[in-house]
């Protein structure tokens, strides 16, 4: 069996048996390597993804092999007789990890693609900067029985989607506050710091502000753009 | 004997390098604004580049240019003295004798069409594999100005083998299929019907040239250097096979890909340094100066993504087989990041390079016939040079 994937092996049963610890953590620290340059690999041979999501990409590339580490090791058992896995002196791993992150770039390539052709066909709809709020824009409110399904999500998503649609002051104070005080996050929020960056860096400060990762904010973001354009579609869809 | 560079030079009764125009006989003239020019491609601490003009000027007159040229950034000659340049006599008669002999068949010809409508020029390749930019008069068609003299990397690739290989890579990508055989019978030389001719460059194939004998038979090809071969392989995957025209090319080789890797990495850290200069380079430049820059740049991007294919294929050939030496994982951590330094340059100079890229065809063309799925996941500079509505609607009709 390839080192390789001996290691993901008992990197995916310690896992599965809730073993997180030290030996999960070591074996962890021998894999990302390897994670990273698949990653880099990948982008190198489609270069889709700008510098900026590029290095997020590569990044959280050991995040999204310990995710779906249960999957090999399914993949492993499935696929390979056991004259296979005990004869093998090919690195299983590599070659799944390559295809999985190889996966996970082409959707976030699609997605920057979607984001540009949207923004391209709404240059006034960029992510929302109060600031550059025109005065005569119809007041956004959420009708009452689509607030009480707002009140029901979970406090990081409604801080994170309030905040990067510009709408959190919007909100009723009360259920603003105690999304807050869930989190652990003081008011006034959000901090200056996120008021005054561009848009551009907008994620970047938010993370930081909620003590997130920048991965965090960015999955979340997506998730919440569809589920909330699919759930209020009278408000206009969100970039 | 020297030719005085500060008067205007012209010459007579040379062939008209439009193949269309073949009745007519052009002037050309050298004004002193040419030898700035190629004064400042002579800053260019490029090695082809130098060795390409000592080999046509001599010796001599690349020294005579250099010295102009230091003094004049010395600023330490008073102002008539550095204003008056003096090549050997021999030097002007080589460039004549090579324009004349390049304009009856010249290596290439581009058909530039400028800013503006009423801008056209011609850029040519000539035989020793130095780029012309002329443009006609606007009171008399029949001179051309000669605007620029430089050389590029069209004179690495001329060498050996390379002009086949060039003609080989124009074919399979149609980088210069939308640029037409010239409009026989519309262009009437100083007619009111006039067609807007496609601008572009094709390169000159000798049955165009009916009046001349065919070009002697192509040597037979000597084997390709690994980065050859990496690129040939890569552009095989990259492309679809209709276009390529060479599916089933078996993965290169261990050393031969760990050989590709060292030099393509060599080959990133100069693009890499010269990209950083492209803005500075561009600056002054004219119009075809800038736009050969900005598309070499675009060029060495894609041979660069082609031989990294070819190259990563093996790398994920071995390491699946678990055989991956510590030669090949180092230069392939060393090359990554060559790449990534050389997208970094890249990305800091688009707002210079994006808008030419988005005039002319060159990426469309590659778009068209990228395999999948990197059609569906284009690479960020092929869909960062995104041509106007009004682009996209003229080339959409030029393509049919």
């Amino acid at each position: 069996m390839g080192r390789w994937t001996e290691l993901a092996l008992k990197l995916a049963q310690a896992k599965r048996l809730g073993a997180g610890g030290p030996e999960a953590d070591a074996v962890m620290r021998e894999l990302a390597p390897l994670a990273n340059q698949t990653a880099r690999r990948v982008h190198a041979a489609y270069a889709s993804l700008r510098k900026q999501r590029a290095a997020d990409f590569v990044a959280t590339a050991p995040a999204l092999v310990w995710k779906k580490i249960e999957r090999f090791e399914e993949w492993y058992n499935r696929e390979l007789s056991p004259a296979d896995r005990a004869a093998a002196v090919k690195e299983y791993f590599s070659a799944w990890c390559y295809v999985e992150l190889r996966y996970r770039y082409l959707d976030a390539a699609r997605e920057q693609s979607e984001e540009q052709r949207l923004l391209s066909l709404a240059p006034d709809r960029p992510i929302a900067d109060p600031r550059s709020m025109d005065d005569d824009e119809e007041p956004f409110e959420l009708p009452p029985e689509e607030m009480a399904r707002v009140r029901e999500w979970d406090p990081l998503d409604g801080v994170i989607l309030f905040c990067l649609t510009g709408l959190w002051d919007r909100l009723p104070a009360g259920l603003w506050t105690s999304w807050l005080e869930r989190l652990g996050v003081e008011e006034p929020f959000p901090p200056q710091a996120y008021l005054r960056a561009p848009n551009t860096k907008k994620r970047a400060v938010l993370a930081t502000a909620l003590n997130v990762s920048r991965d965090v904010i960015y999955q979340r973001w997506r998730r919440l753009k569809t589920r909330f354009n699919e759930q209020i579609p009278s408000t206009g869809a969100l970039p | 004997m020297i030719e005085r560079m500060n008067d205007v030079i012209v010459w007579d009764g040379f062939p008209h390098p439009d193949p269309v125009m073949r009745h007519a006989s052009v002037t050309v003239q050298l004004a002193p604004p040419l030898w700035r020019r190629v004064l400042h491609h002579l800053m260019v601490q490029d090695a082809a580049q130098r060795a390409g003009w000592s080999s046509w000027l001599g010796e001599a007159a690349v020294a005579t240019l250099r010295d102009a040229l230091e003094r004049e950034l010395a600023h330490d000659a008073p102002r008539a003295e550095h204003s008056v340049l003096a090549l050997p006599a021999e030097a002007v008669e080589a460039i004549r004798a090579t324009l004349c002999a390049s304009f009856w068949q010249p290596l290439a010809i581009w058909f530039g069409t400028g800013d503006s409508k009423s801008d056209g020029y011609y850029r040519l390749i000539l035989t020793n594999g130095a780029v012309a930019v002329l443009r006609p008069l606007p009171a008399d068609p029949a001179s051309l100005l000669l605007e620029d003299l430089f050389f590029t990397q069209c004179k690495t690739k001329l060498e050996g083998d390379g002009a086949r290989r060039l003609g080989a890579v124009a074919q399979a990508t149609d980088r210069y299929a939308t640029f037409l055989t010239p409009h026989r019978g519309d262009a009437k030389h100083g007619g009111t019907r006039r067609m807007p001719r496609p601008h572009g460059i094709r390169f000159v194939e000798p049955r165009i040239w009916n009046d001349l004998p065919a070009a002697p038979p192509a040597a037979p090809a000597p084997n390709p250097t690994p980065s050859e071969s990496a690129e040939i392989v890569g552009l095989s995957r990259l492309l679809d096979s209709a276009a390529a025209g060479s599916n089933g090319l078996p993965a290169l080789s261990n050393p031969i890909a760990t050989t590709a890797s060292r030099e393509l990495r060599n080959e990133l850290e100069t693009w890499t340094r010269s990209t950083a200069e492209l803005s500075d380079q561009c600056e002054h430049a004219t119009e075809a100066y800038r736009e050969e820059l900005c598309l070499e740049l675009l060029e060495n991007r894609i041979s660069a993504w082609a031989r990294f294919v070819a190259i990563d294929e093996k790398y994920n050939a071995a390491m699946e087989a678990g055989d991956v030496d510590v030669e090949f994982a180092g230069e392939m951590d060393a090359l990554l990041a060559a790449m990534e330094s050389f997208d970094e340059s890249l990305q800091t100079t688009e707002s210079t390079w994006a808008p030419i890229a988005a005039r002319v065809e060159l990426l469309n063309n590659w778009k068209n016939r990228l395999a999948a799925p990197h059609r569906h996941a284009l690479p960020w500079w092929m869909s960062a040079a995104r041509p106007s509505g009004a682009r996209a609607r003229a080339s959409s009709y030029l393509l049919g």
